[in-house]
């Protein structure tokens, strides 16, 4: 019986993984950031008859994610939209991918000790000189999901980056406050780090997809709302869009906490007070139950910021969408086409 | 053999006296029992009914007539604190303490709290209510009651009166320092930002418009439990709602401790109202930080609460008022 299981078991889980494969596929390109780190570019042109735009877009994913996460939803997804729309898009996979070689947990030339600085600082940089190298284009637009945004306004604001033309974040806070107990719980553990090499997201989103939900509920709660996502979506965001998290990355956020805005490792850059040298137009998205990015922390950034083109959303049912939206859901959700994307369309269209 | 025989039919219930009286004297027991349930019962939703309040007028500064609603508590063991509570405004104030449901009220009545409701001038400004109408009462309960502690609290859009009251006494000197708490349940206070509600509320034209609108009102407010909604208070935000920015010296210079309660999926009072005011509260002067806290799911309440779950969910009766009643009396 117990081997009867565990066979019921693993032929579920390779089910599941090969149900996650993505077909959407676009051409790779693995530019190598100053300090030597690969990245992965994938571009997406225009679709054919659409009327070209006047900027390509660089879509960047979150802390726990990669460049999928704008794909999943194959032709309804983010990226196969806008490029229906005319626009050059590129889908961005920060250092610590796999498509460009996963670092090594302990040894190798490369081992998970990047923080979110060395994204700021080096991985923004490169990918944007590749994409403008590529298509001739004066600047970009950048869409960036969580931490996709953060490190897009930490580098306009703290390192005066000017090659962004406009900015569209989706649930992307400055400032960090444990709101949640299970928020604060997770915090007060912070000592338990050093144990490990690596928070190991990618192989638990593995497990997560055999778990009972009631287990993996606590965790997965705070980042999915389920409701408002598709099973198989969810699934495959654990398989093919989950990535490790480097010890680094999340000491800068409990620095944030500790500080009360996101600073940097050397604590010279603060970048959520520096969010006043933003002054391009910006479309800041929040989702009124995302956990992690509480509306409170998206406002804090749209008051902050200098720009006078400047357009904050919060997808929830006061505005007449079907759920009050949370974290994930806002890139994956199951009206997102309906709901969510038209809004980056109007702005982009209206700029581009 | 023989005994035993003898015993069952005793049991059985041949005729014995002892076994007559056994049978029904447990049965006048126990309806004597369920009767005193009962009326105890009875009693019971007597105290919980509103009947129980009782009724203070008085007048303000500028001599607006008001109404205090009180609430003796009915539990007289414990010595705790005595609370006045502002109206919600945007609601019938009877959501505070109907006895149709389980109510904020009763609650605390139940717990040894004495509970003063001030209720709410229909049309009167949210600064007006605050500055003068509330502060006035709160000057008209304190003569006629003695209480060790005072508790203020500021009830969904009355909140922002509560707030009004704060700064202004924070300013003429030191009358704040008589109310030892502060909460806001549900109270949103900073709509001065493009997207929020105060700027959309302009076609809430109607007094029903939740009547016509009812799939918007649910997800601004949550169920609608028969509770109308005044849709001109909410068109009033726009005016009369605190900008954290043009008042930051008048919050930061209040010296009262709060608790800021506000729900997680609240779209009436949504935290990026409340959140503004909250960083800048009693940041020079307070006796300690404010607090923030949102009944959600990673706060392991069993969903996240919209604006009416505050007051009525079952989990703002088992968990969420404990844990305010904690932080009042700590």
């Amino acid at each position: 019986m117990k081997w009867f299981s565990c066979a019921i078991t693993v032929v579920f889980w390779v089910a599941t993984l090969s149900c996650a494969s993505i077909k959407l596929q676009g051409e790779k390109y693995h530019p190598v950031t100053a300090d030597g780190w690969p990245l992965t570019l994938e571009h997406f042109p225009p679709e054919a008859g659409s009327v070209k735009k006047k900027y390509p877009v660089i879509l960047c994913h979150g802390l726990l994610s990669n460049r999928n996460y704008f794909k999943i939803n194959e032709e309804r997804s983010l990226a196969a939209v806008l490029a229906k729309q005319g626009y050059d898009v590129w889908l961005m996979d920060m250092r610590g991918r796999n498509d460009a070689g996963a670092p090594g947990y302990w040894f190798g030339k490369h081992t998970y000790t990047f923080s979110m600085d060395d994204y700021i600082r080096y991985d923004v940089d490169a990918a944007i000189s590749e994409v403008l190298q590529r298509t001739g284009a004066a600047k970009v637009n950048w869409i960036g999901h969580s931490m996709g945004g953060i490190v897009a306004y930490s580098r306009i604001g703290s390192l005066g980056e000017d090659r962004i033309a406009n900015l569209v974040t989706i649930g992307s806070p400055m400032l960090v406050a444990p709101l949640d107990r299970s928020m604060l719980t997770a915090y007060r553990m912070q000592g338990a780090m050093v144990m490990v090499p690596v928070l190991p997201f990618r192989p638990l989103a593995h497990i997560g997809t055999v778990v009972p939900s009631f287990l993996s509920s606590p965790i997965s709660r705070i980042l999915i709302y389920e409701p408002n996502t598709d099973k198989g979506v969810v699934d495959r965001l654990m398989v093919t869009s989950t990535n490790n998290i480097a010890k680094a990355e999340i000491q800068q956020f409990i620095d944030a906490v500790n500080h009360g805005g996101l600073i940097s490792r050397d604590k010279t850059l603060d970048y959520r007070a520096n969010l006043r040298n933003i002054k391009i137009p910006v479309l800041i998205i929040g989702g009124r139950r995302d956990h992690l990015a509480d509306p409170l922390a998206v406002r804090d950034v749209f008051d902050r910021i200098s720009s006078r083109d400047k357009t904050m959303f919060i997808a929830s049912r006061a505005e007449g969408l079907s759920e009050d939206y949370g974290h994930t859901d806002l890139v994956v959700g199951k009206r997102v086409n309906e709901e969510i994307f038209p809004h980056i369309l109007k702005f982009l269209g209206e700029r581009n | 053999m023989k005994s035993e025989r003898i015993l069952k039919q005793g049991l059985a219930g041949k005729k014995h006296p002892s076994a007559f009286f056994q049978r029904w004297g447990l049965g006048l027991i126990l309806g004597l029992a369920a009767m005193s349930l009962f009326c105890s019962k009875e009693v019971l939703n007597l105290r919980q009914d509103k009947t129980r309040s009782a009724l203070v007028t008085f007048e303000d500064d500028r001599g607006q007539k008001g109404e205090i609603l009180f609430f003796p508590r009915t539990y007289a063991g414990g010595d705790t604190y005595s609370m006045i509570i502002t109206a919600p405004v945007a609601f019938d104030d009877s959501l505070l303490y109907s006895s149709a449901h389980d109510s904020f009220v009763n609650w605390f009545t139940l717990r040894g709290v004495n509970v003063w409701l001030v209720r709410y001038p229909a049309g009167m400004s949210y600064a007006d209510y605050g500055r003068l109408h509330l502060k006035s009462a709160i000057e008209k309960i304190r003569k006629v009651s003695k209480s060790d502690r005072w508790v203020v609290g500021g009830m969904s859009l009355g909140g922002i009166a509560v707030m009004e009251y704060l700064m202004q006494n924070s300013y003429v000197g030191s009358n704040t320092t008589d109310v030892d708490k502060v909460f806001f349940l549900g109270s949103g206070f900073d709509y001065s930002y493009p997207s929020s509600l105060a700027y959309k509320a302009t076609h809430f034209t109607a007094e029903n418009y939740c009547e016509q609108n009812t799939e918007l009102c649910i997800g601004l407010f949550g169920a609608l439990p028969g509770v109308a909604v005044s849709a001109e208070a909410v068109r009033r935000l726009k005016s009369e709602s605190i900008s954290a920015a043009a008042n930051a010296d008048r919050l930061g210079s209040i010296r009262v401790p709060a608790i800021f309660v506000n729900g997680k999926i609240d779209n009436l009072c949504p935290s990026e109202t409340v959140f503004p005011v909250f960083e800048k509260y009693g940041r020079s002067g307070s006796r300690e930080l404010p607090r923030f806290y949102q009944p959600s799911e990673p706060n392991f309440y069993s969903r996240d609460f919209n604006h009416l779950d505050l007051f009525t969910h079952k989990q703002a009766f088992s968990k969420l008022y404990p844990e305010l009643n904690r932080y009042l009396v700590e």
